[in-house]
C-alpha cells in the first residue's frame, strides 16, 4: 500500500485514471493512518475496536460524515487504535516498545520470511479456487489497480457482473483466509 | 445500494462490505448512495468490523500482488508484467524502510491532532448535560460528583448536578446509576411520573412506553410519584435484589430478582435461562439494535438457553437456526427472519 506514490505518479499520465488518483487522495490517506496503527490492534480485536468506532461514528452528524464516510470511518479507527496503544504504554511504563522500534526490518527475520511464504501460499490456493472469471477480475483489480468500471471497459462485461464477481471474490477470500495470519505477514 | 443486483439473494455482510468498498474505490457513489452507505455503517458495529477486515484484506492483497500470481499457470499470465514490477516493488520496499521513522512521526502527530479533535467533540457533548444513545450503543458517563451513568441503547436523559440536589430526567431507555454518597445532595431520577431517590447506591431505571422498572443492586432507594405524576401510587422503599414495576394502573408490583443478571443485561450481556422462550430473547435483541429479528410463532414459542452479546443479533439468529433448524433469512440490512413468514394475525392466533 505504501507504494502508492510510485503508482500514482506513473498513472498520472493516463487520463483514464483520474478517478483512481482522486480516490487515492481521498481514501488512501485515512486508510494508511489506520493501517499504521495495525500493530497495536490484532485482527482478533477488531470487533472490540469496531464497537468503539461505531460509537464515535454515531457522534458525527450525517451532514458532516456524508462528505466522505470512508474517510471518517478510517480516521476514527486510526484514532481509536492510537489511543489504545497510548493507554497500553501508560499501563506498562517499562515495557519494551522502544526495543520493537529498534529491531531490524520484520521481513528480514527468518521466522517471518517462513510465515510470509506460508501465508502467500494460502492466498495463492484461495485465489486458485475462485471461478475463472472472478479470478480474472480480481487480478485486474489488485494487480492493475483498475476500478470495477475500468475492468468493465477492459473485458466488455456489464458493470453489474463485474461488481458482483469482484464482491464475491473478496467475500470468498475473506471467509477462506485467516486474517490474523495475514496480519502477521503484513510487515512493511 | 441502488445498483445492487436485485435478482440475486440478499448479500452477506462480507459481500456488502466488499461491494461498498469497491464502489467507493470507483468513486461513483451519488450523495444519496453515500448517505445510504453511512446509514449502513451506523446500523451495526458488525458492519464496521467487516469493513475494517475487508480493508485489511485489500491492503494485503495489493501489497503482495506481485508475488501472489507468480505461479499462475493459466491464461492470465499475459496480463501481469512481473519483472519490471518486481524491481519497482523492491525499490519501493527499500525506500519504505528508510522512510519508516518519518512515517511514524507523521502518523503520531496526525493521531494526536485527531485525538484532540475527537476529545473536544466528546467533551462538548458532556458539557451539554445530555446523554443519548443509539442502536447497539452502550455508553458510560462519569458525573462531576463522582457518580456515573451507564446507558443502554436508545436511552435519552439529561443530568444536572446542582448544589442542593442531583437530578436526572429520563425520557426513555435503560440506565445503570452508581451514586456517590452525598447525604447533603439527594440523587433523583425522574422518569415518566416516577421519582427514584437515592443517596449512595447502585440501581437501574428502565423507562418503557407503558411502565417504569426500578431495580436495586446495592443500598436502597425510595420510589414515589413525582410532583407531575398523572398516576399516584404509594411510595416504595427498595433494597438489594428487589425490583418494582410501575405501570398505568398505579399499583407497584414488587418482585425479587437476580440483580447481577439484570446489571449484565443493562451492560449488554443477555442471558437466557430455563423458561425463557426464543421470542423473549428476540424481543430483548430488538430492544437494543437497529437490526430487527422476526421469528415465526412456532419457533418463537420454543425455549432456549444461552449467553449472548446484545449487539450481535446476527450471531444469535444463527444460533437459533442451528438449534431449531428454522432457516434464517437476511431480508434486508435491518431485518432478519427466522422460520416461515407469517401474517401479523397468524402470529397471535396460532
Amino acid at each position: 500500500m505504501s507504494d502508492a506514490r510510485g503508482d500514482v505518479g506513473e498513472r498520472a499520465q493516463d487520463p483514464r485514471d483520474g478517478r483512481l488518483i482522486s480516490w487515492f487522495q481521498r481514501w488512501r490517506r485515512p486508510i494508511r493512518y489506520w493501517l499504521s496503527s495495525r500493530s497495536s490492534v490484532p485482527a482478533a480485536e477488531i470487533d472490540d475496536l469496531a464497537q468503539e468506532v461505531f460509537l464515535r461514528l454515531l457522534r458525527y452528524s450525517d451532514d458532516i460524515a456524508i462528505e466522505n464516510p470512508q474517510s471518517y470511518l478510517f480516521r476514527i479507527a486510526s484514532n481509536v487504535a492510537n489511543e489504545w496503544r497510548e493507554r497500553a504504554q501508560r499501563r506498562q511504563p517499562h515495557d519494551n516498545s522502544w526495543l520493537e522500534d529498534l529491531q531490524s526490518a520484520p521481513g528480514a527475520e527468518p521466522e517471518n520470511a517462513v510465515a510470509h511464504g506460508r501465508a502467500r501460499a494460502h492466498v495463492q490456493a484461495a485465489v486458485q479456487r475462485l471461478p475463472p472469471r472472478q479470478r480474472e477480475v480480481l487480478l485486474l483489480h489488485v494487480n492493475e489497480g483498475l476500478t470495477y468500471k475500468q475492468i468493465t471497459e477492459r473485458l466488455g462485461l456489464s458493470p453489474r457482473i463485474v461488481l458482483r464477481d469482484l464482491t464475491r471474490a473478496y467475500s470468498h477470500l475473506r471467509t477462506q483466509l485467516n486474517l490474523e495470519d495475514l496480519e502477521d505477514m503484513d510487515q512493511r | 445500494m441502488t445498483d445492487r443486483i436485485d435478482e440475486n439473494p440478499p448479500l452477506s455482510i462480507p459481500e456488502q462490505a466488499a461491494e461498498w468498498l469497491l464502489r467507493w474505490h470507483c468513486g461513483d457513489l451519488t450523495i444519496a448512495e453515500r448517505f445510504e452507505y453511512l446509514q449502513w455503517l451506523k446500523t451495526s458495529p458488525v458492519h464496521i468490523a467487516e469493513t475494517l477486515r475487508m480493508c485489511r484484506l485489500y491492503s494485503w492483497l495489493e501489497n503482495t500482488k506481485l508475488k501472489l500470481f507468480i505461479t499462475n499457470e493459466d491464461s492470465f499470465s499475459n496480463v501481469v508484467e512481473l519483472p519490471p514490477r518486481e524491481r519497482e516493488a523492491a525499490a519501493t520496499r527499500r525506500a519504505r524502510t528508510v522512510g519508516l521513522w518519518k512515517g511514524r512521526i507523521a502518523a503520531g502527530i496526525a493521531a494526536i491532532a485527531l485525538t484532540g479533535a475527537v476529545s473536544f467533540v466528546v467533551k462538548t457533548s458532556w458539557l451539554d448535560h445530555r446523554l443519548q444513545t443509539h442502536a447497539s450503543e452502550w455508553r458510560s458517563v462519569p458525573l462531576s460528583d463522582g457518580s456515573s451513568i451507564e446507558a443502554a441503547p436508545y436511552t435519552s436523559l439529561r443530568h444536572v448536578i446542582g448544589e442542593e440536589r442531583r437530578l436526572i430526567t429520563m425520557a426513555q431507555g435503560l440506565a445503570i446509576f452508581r451514586v456517590a454518597k452525598d447525604r447533603s445532595r439527594p440523587f433523583l431520577v425522574e422518569a415518566g411520573g416516577v421519582e427514584v431517590r437515592a443517596t449512595g447506591t447502585q440501581f437501574t431505571v428502565e423507562r418503557q412506553p407503558d411502565q417504569i422498572i426500578v431495580m436495586v443492586r446495592e443500598g436502597s432507594v425510595v420510589v414515589s410519584p413525582s410532583d407531575a405524576a398523572a398516576v399516584k401510587f404509594e411510595r416504595v422503599a427498595l433494597t438489594e435484589d428487589w425490583q418494582v414495576t410501575i405501570s398505568g394502573s398505579g399499583s407497584p408490583k414488587l418482585e425479587r430478582v437476580d440483580s447481577n443478571q439484570a446489571f449484565r443485561r443493562a451492560q449488554g450481556r443477555l442471558n437466557f435461562e430455563v423458561g425463557d422462550t426464543i421470542q423473549d430473547a428476540v424481543d430483548q435483541f430488538n430492544q437494543f439494535n437497529a437490526i430487527q429479528i422476526e421469528v415465526d410463532h412456532a419457533t418463537g414459542a420454543r425455549q432456549m438457553r444461552g449467553s449472548f452479546d446484545a449487539i450481535d443479533p446476527l450471531s444469535f439468529a444463527a444460533s437459533v437456526e442451528r438449534a431449531t433448524g428454522s432457516p434464517m433469512v437476511r431480508e434486508s440490512d435491518e431485518l432478519v427472519r427466522i422460520g416461515r413468514r407469517e401474517s401479523h394475525t397468524d402470529a397471535h392466533t396460532d
